[in-house]
């Protein structure tokens, strides 16, 4: 049979469509598509994206990444796109890719005020080295230097640069994006659990009777998870969905019981559903004697804005330096007391019906609808909640909450029932979390602040004792306010967008980052709002132009192999900061006396010391990458280098994770090679297995029994924590002068901050810029009409959009919402840098705002 | 057939399960994005997936298909 090139391709298209959706085709179509692939060569990838962790599977020809498909054998998308991951290959060939680096110069000469000019990697190098060891000889030392990465980083890319920073450099600035995204979150699952990352599994989304969606727009940011919530709610009997949000979005086409709530009322809402199930004697008393432990958080902590703010000065328990005794601090945000059930259920009696009713703005009958589904015995209920939650300035709060009411009725680590935190981007949990790139972090859930974990890591890293800094470094939004106040001094940030993501530009980052003491280093593959306000960009290998790994919100770990290079002089994260830790002798960053614990390493730089360390560069590398089937892959750094990097990180990292002396269990990894082979497998994976469930017998390997036996490992009584926590007000609420709330987010057809999407033709055209969403009788009352442009200020700044009323959201009266991804439109200048006193996350869903007809 | 209305569409099978395997090209007026927004809005449709997407130099128009 003779088809065109047109015909084979539709075909390919169709067969691949049919196969997903579980429809039959007609004969002639697959015998078409059954004639080969004519040259492509065919790789799975996870997507780029988001926390869902889909796979796609990459089709290579010439050298160029030409065609994509939903993977059919991956477990979390089965086959399916959503419309940013169908782009995928589109995103690496967007026509301003930068190909090398590009230094700020006047006559030839570094000069912070000067022109971008192309330079080479070498003198990129150069000028960043001296920067920097200039700031490490001021006073302070380490903490004048750091670094930004990311939630996108590859667990590789992140591993390498905490060991640069950690370990060779000995500060602990380093901190992700994720810090924006999940770190409160992160403080909740240690609060309650004592171990990091969710006990359920994407299958609850299959398992479950009822969802309820707390600050969690899925239909958009997780588009495929909602398919398949949406699917379950299709075709099980019963099913329910509950959607509560501050504005109506897409999810509420689904929703049987739709929430519109007064923004932070959430926090009063949980309250009542612990009242009302521990009134209704729902409480599931075997499930609470046996397996929770009653706790009261310490409250009066503040919102995590600069000490001299009245809000702080009124903080009792923020932390922060005590005025009158600056060696004491005033308090600790993360503090909690003992208390009984009895006392939890007084301190949550005062939620009644009523009162939230009243406070949240929400119906008395829904509220009611809403706890009872917690309450049932009979139905599995799954939470999901994203950046509602996250970014709240009682963030950890609120994720705390969550659990309070699953533990109540010990809905929880079984099939259908769980509370699920998504994560927003690809690798928070295997990089950020995982491998721990935050302030106060190391490996596999260790931490700065205990001597023992500290230890076990100058172990593994074959350091000499005393090397890693027991200091928790600066945090995101701490990072910003030392850069600005002259105290941090070189800042190097990687995959990622912070001067576009991160809050408050005008007031907190843009005066930091063009401060003329400080040298600012953005490594990016596009001219991003960062890259253009740094003084040195270097050019990034993005995607499948690098070997990497990713792990998703369900705990799963994927790898992908190189596909094709990358553009120019382009280089991988890990391969910077690899190459840059050759800049460094030891000698200029360690002191004599720890030198003399480890004499063997004078006169070495700290590649070799990190890298090149017998760990590390033990697998040798063939020149190439060799898959099952016999198909070859280039690998960059391991070509540079000599030796296969990323398996040698990632082996060295398993020390953390897998090997017999860990301190903490319940991280276990399968060997480097297992996951080229594998659609991810969830940790701990222990003989091969992954596991689904954790804390249950029967499905987590550490607890022995039977699905009936229930042991929170992560805490050394084996027990979860249920931690009262009450309603606070916001940092900043709408008054007079500014009525509305604003509130930030993201929209589908765009990543973040659109520095990918937006270089895709076809994602610009469909949300080429970000709209103000608000209420038709807010817009009346203005005078303003849909497409017409406003103003919208708060105290910190303005910008402009066009008004939308009848948009896929529905603000209620007295909200606006804007999207972030819009470089024209920067929404950061208007947010407010308060954060959760206990993660540090900004809440960036709350600040007071004005619109005005321009 | 109000799917075949819209120009660069084709839709290949699923009739009988209630799920159509369509594909869509770009066209001189329009390009697959839209035309994967037009569909949506077909009366009747409840849902779009996305499943393989194809924009090699080795062909005019780039296209791909849709459950």
């Amino acid at each position: 049979m003779k088809v065109t090139r047109r015909e084979f391709i539709k075909s390919q298209a169709a067969v691949a469509a049919a196969a997903a959706a579980g429809v039959t085709l007609p004969a002639g179509m697959t015998a078409i598509a059954a004639e080969g692939d004519e040259g492509l060569r065919w790789d799975k990838a996870p997507c780029r994206f988001c926390g869902t962790g889909c796979s796609v599977l990459v089709g290579v020809k010439d050298g160029k990444v030409v065609a994509s498909q939903g993977d059919p054998d991956a477990p979390v998308n089965r086959g399916l796109n959503c419309i940013k991951g169908y782009f995928l290959p589109k995103i690496m060939y967007g026509k301003d890719r930068l190909t090398q680096p590009l230094l700020r110069k006047t006559n030839g000469k570094f000069d912070k005020n000067g022109q971008f000019e192309p330079v080479s990697w070498d003198e990129a190098f150069d000028i960043m080295a001296e920067k920097w060891k200039e700031a490490l000889k001021k006073e302070g030392g380490v903490t004048r230097v750091g670094m930004f990465g990311s939630g996108q980083w590859t667990v590789w890319e992140g591993y390498a640069a905490s060991k640069f920073i950690k370990a060779g450099l000995r500060s602990n600035n380093l901190d992700p994006n994720a810090r924006h995204c999940m770190a409160s979150a992160v403080v909740a699952f240690i609060r309650h659990f004592g171990i990091d990352e969710p006990m359920g599994c994407y299958d609850d989304l299959e398992h479950a009777d009822a969802f309820v969606l707390w600050g969690a727009n899925m239909a958009e940011m997780h588009p495929i998870l909602w398919s398949r919530l949406t699917d379950t709610r299709l075709t099980k009997e019963g099913c329910e969905v509950h959607v509560l949000s501050t504005f109506e979005n897409r999810c509420f086409e689904l929703a049987d019981n739709p929430i519109v709530f007064k923004p932070q009322t959430d926090l009063a809402i949980q309250n009542y559903i612990c009242n009302y199930i521990i009134q209704n004697g729902q409480v599931n008393k075997d499930f609470v004697e046996n397996h929770v432990n009653f706790k009261r958080t310490n409250e009066n902590i503040g919102y995590g804005l600069r000490p001299n703010h009245p809000l702080e000065q009124a903080a009792t328990n923020n932390g922060y330096p005590d005025p009158s005794d600056p060696t004491k601090k005033k308090g600790d945000p993360m503090g909690a007391s003992d208390i009984s059930f009895e006392e939890f259920a007084k301190l949550v009696e005062p939620y009644t019906l009523d009162y939230v009713a009243e406070l949240s703005g929400v119906p008395k009958e829904n509220l009611e609808k809403l706890a009872k589904v917690y309450a049932d015995p009979k139905k599995k209920v799954s939470s999901y909640w994203t950046m509602g939650f996250n970014q709240h300035t009682r963030g950890s709060w609120v994720n705390g909450n969550m659990y309070n009411v699953h533990l109540l009725v010990g809905k929880i680590a079984e099939p259908g029932n769980g509370p699920f935190s998504l994560t927003g981007q690809p690798s928070a949990c295997g990089t950020a979390r995982e491998v721990g790139t935050f302030a106060h972090r190391l490996p596999a859930d260790l931490v700065v602040m205990k001597p023992e974990h500290r230890a076990f890591c100058e172990k593994v890293w074959q350091l000499p004792e005393g090397t890693l800094n027991e200091k928790i470094g600066y945090h995101a939004v701490l990072m910003q306010r030392m850069l600005k106040d002259g105290k941090m001094n070189c800042y190097w940030q990687q995959c990622n967008n912070n001067m576009q993501a991160g809050p408050n530009i005008n007031e907190e980052m843009w005066p930091g980052w063009r401060n003329p003491d400080n040298f600012i280093t953005v490594s990016d593959p596009y001219p991003t709002v960062s890259a253009q306000a740094a003084d040195l960009i270097l050019p990034t290998a993005m995607w499948t132009e690098k070997e990497g790994a990713y792990g998703n919100a369900e705990r799963r770990t994927q790898f992908w192999r190189q596909q094709v290079d990358a553009p120019g002089e382009s280089r991988s994260d890990m391969w910077q900061v690899m190459e840059f830790s050759k800049r460094f002798a030891v000698e200029e960053v360690w002191p004599e006396d720890l030198l003399a614990k480890k004499p063997e390493y004078r006169g070495k730089t700290l590649y070799n010391i990190l890298f090149a360390n017998g760990t590390v560069d033990k697998f040798p590398y063939e020149g190439k990458v060799v898959d099952e089937a016999g198909n070859e892959y280039p690998n960059q750094e391991s070509e540079d280098f000599g030796y296969y990097v990323q398996k040698g990180l990632f082996e060295e990292y398993r020390l953390f994770n897998s090997a017999p002396d860990i301190i903490k269990k319940g991280h276990e990894m399968a060997e480097f090679d297992v996951y080229h082979k594998a659609r991810g497998l969830r940790w701990p994976v222990i003989d091969g297995k992954e596991t689904l469930w954790r804390f249950r017998g029967g499905y987590d390997p550490h607890v022995q029994g039977d699905q009936t036996v229930v042991k929170f490992y992560g805490n050394k009584d084996g027990k979860a924590n249920i931690i009262f926590a009450p309603y606070d007000p916001p940092a900043e609420s709408p008054d007079g002068e500014y009525p509305l709330w604003l509130a930030t987010g993201r929209v589908l057809e765009h990543w973040h901050s659109g520095s990918m999407t937006r270089r895709v033709p076809e994602l610009y055209k469909a949300v080429p810029e970000a709209q103000l969403f608000m209420h038709k009788n807010d817009a009346k009352k203005l005078k303003l009409r849909d497409g017409q442009v406003a103003k919208i200020s708060t105290r910190r700044g303005e910008i402009t959009a066009r008004v939308e009323t009848r948009g896929r959201n529905r603000p209620p009266e007295g909200l606006v919402f804007i999207p972030w991804f819009d470089a024209g439109r920067l929404v950061n200048k208007l947010t407010l840098d308060a954060t959760c006193p206990l993660s540090k996350e900004t809440d960036f869903k709350k600040a007071a705002c004005k619109v005005e007809k321009v | 057939m109000r799917l075949l209305a819209i120009p660069g569409v084709e839709v290949h099978g699923g009739v009988t399960e209630g799920k159509l395997v369509v594909t869509v090209e770009d066209t001189a007026d329009a390009p697959a994005a839209d035309t994967l927004g037009a569909i949506g809005a077909v009366e009747g449709v409840i849902n779009t997936v996305l499943i393989y997407h194809y924009g090699g130099d080795d062909i005019d128009h780039s296209l791909g298909g849709g459950a």
